[in-house]
């Protein structure tokens, strides 16, 4: 089915949900409180994502928010999507959609390791690439550490 | 540490009876040139290969870069029989734990190469890196820095040949790993 087929059938049932611009490919940003029900409408009988490709965060220091980037794949169909949130960027909450993929438990793990981010109903939740121990989310803008030396500009 | 009882073995005491006797000093030469001679035709690398230059290692051990030639015939995976160490890859914090555990597990006389950028100063993980070590040295001491990234089989075997050089130059005795009797 092509994007225009696809962002249709999803706005019928989920009115706030916003198309944006992403390269040409099709991007959907919806509420964050919306995600869980998008993403088992979007693994049902009509469309049929059943691919989690990733899922990854972006911090945005100006808005005070960090953005959670989903990307799915449907063998059947063999269409692609792009689904975004924001989260707010002091103990954002969120919740987890491994009852519907299970390989998003290592996906939200790393974005609870390096990001900050907190996914409810998470089986498992505690870090996966920082040592044990390990205090602090490497990723975000603000992070600092004395391991941590920044390029301002490589042209001095 | 300081508690045990060193008993010198007995090749190491040989320096030091030798300075007494007349014609003593070419004998310590020559007893120091047959003993190194020995040590450095037979260096044993550790088969332990941490990033993408251990692919620049592995054809350095190939038929066309060959590094049996050199004395290093076999590698060996236990740190226990090896006597040196090719640190070449990425270091970070995690493995920075392994690496000195393997490094404290070898026998003397033990030596090291840092080989690639990444394990002489970080490289180009240098900046904006959370989990780099910004140089092996910080961990375990190197006795040959080789640059590169990641450098030519050659230049693996010309730092095994300055390693070897530097082998050449040592004395019996007055090691650093002989520290202790002093």
């Amino acid at each position: 089915m092509s994007d225009e087929e696809l962002l249709k059938t999803i706005q019928e049932k989920f009115k706030d949900a916003v198309r944006i611009e992403n390269k040409g490919n099709l991007a959907v940003s919806v509420n964050k409180n919306e995600i869980l029900s998008l993403i088992t409408f979007l693994s049902g009988e009509p469309l049929l994502f059943d691919w989690m490709n990733f899922m990854t965060a972006v911090d945005k220091m100006e808005s005070g928010t960090m953005e959670l980037v989903y990307q799915f794949y449907s063998f059947s169909n063999k269409t692609k999507l792009t689904v975004k949130t924001e989260v707010s960027r002091d103990l954002g909450v969120v919740d987890s959609v491994c009852g519907i993929y299970p390989t998003a438990e290592w996906h939200e793990r790393e974005v609870y390791d390096l990001f900050g981010i907190i996914f409810k109903d998470h089986p498992d939740l505690r870090r996966i690439m920082m040592p044990d121990g390990f205090t602090g989310h490497p990723m975000r803008k603000d992070y600092k550490d004395e391991n941590l030396v920044r390029l301002e500009s490589p042209w001095q | 540490m300081e508690e045990r009882n060193f008993k010198m073995a007995l090749l190491e005491r040989v320096p030091a009876i030798l300075e007494k006797v007349p014609c003593g000093k070419p004998i310590d030469d020559m007893v120091n040139m047959v003993y190194n001679w020995g040590r450095r035709n037979s260096v044993w690398p550790l088969l332990c290969g941490f990033a993408c230059c251990a692919i620049e290692m592995m054809s350095a051990c190939a038929s066309r870069f060959d590094i049996a030639r050199f004395g290093s015939e076999a590698f060996r995976a236990s740190p226990r029989q090896a006597d040196l160490i090719i640190v070449s890859g990425t270091v970070n914090f995690k493995i920075g734990e392994c690496l000195k555990r393997l490094y404290a597990q070898m026998a003397e006389p033990k030596y090291v190469i840092a080989m690639g950028s990444c394990a002489v100063s970080g490289g180009p993980f240098y900046y904006d890196s959370y989990s780099v070590v910004k140089g092996v040295d910080k961990i375990i001491p190197v006795d040959v820095y080789l640059a590169g990234c990641p450098p030519r089989p050659d230049a693996l075997l010309h730092a095994l040949m300055t390693l070897q050089k530097k082998i050449d130059k040592e004395r019996i005795g007055k090691n650093r790993w002989n520290k202790r009797y002093e």
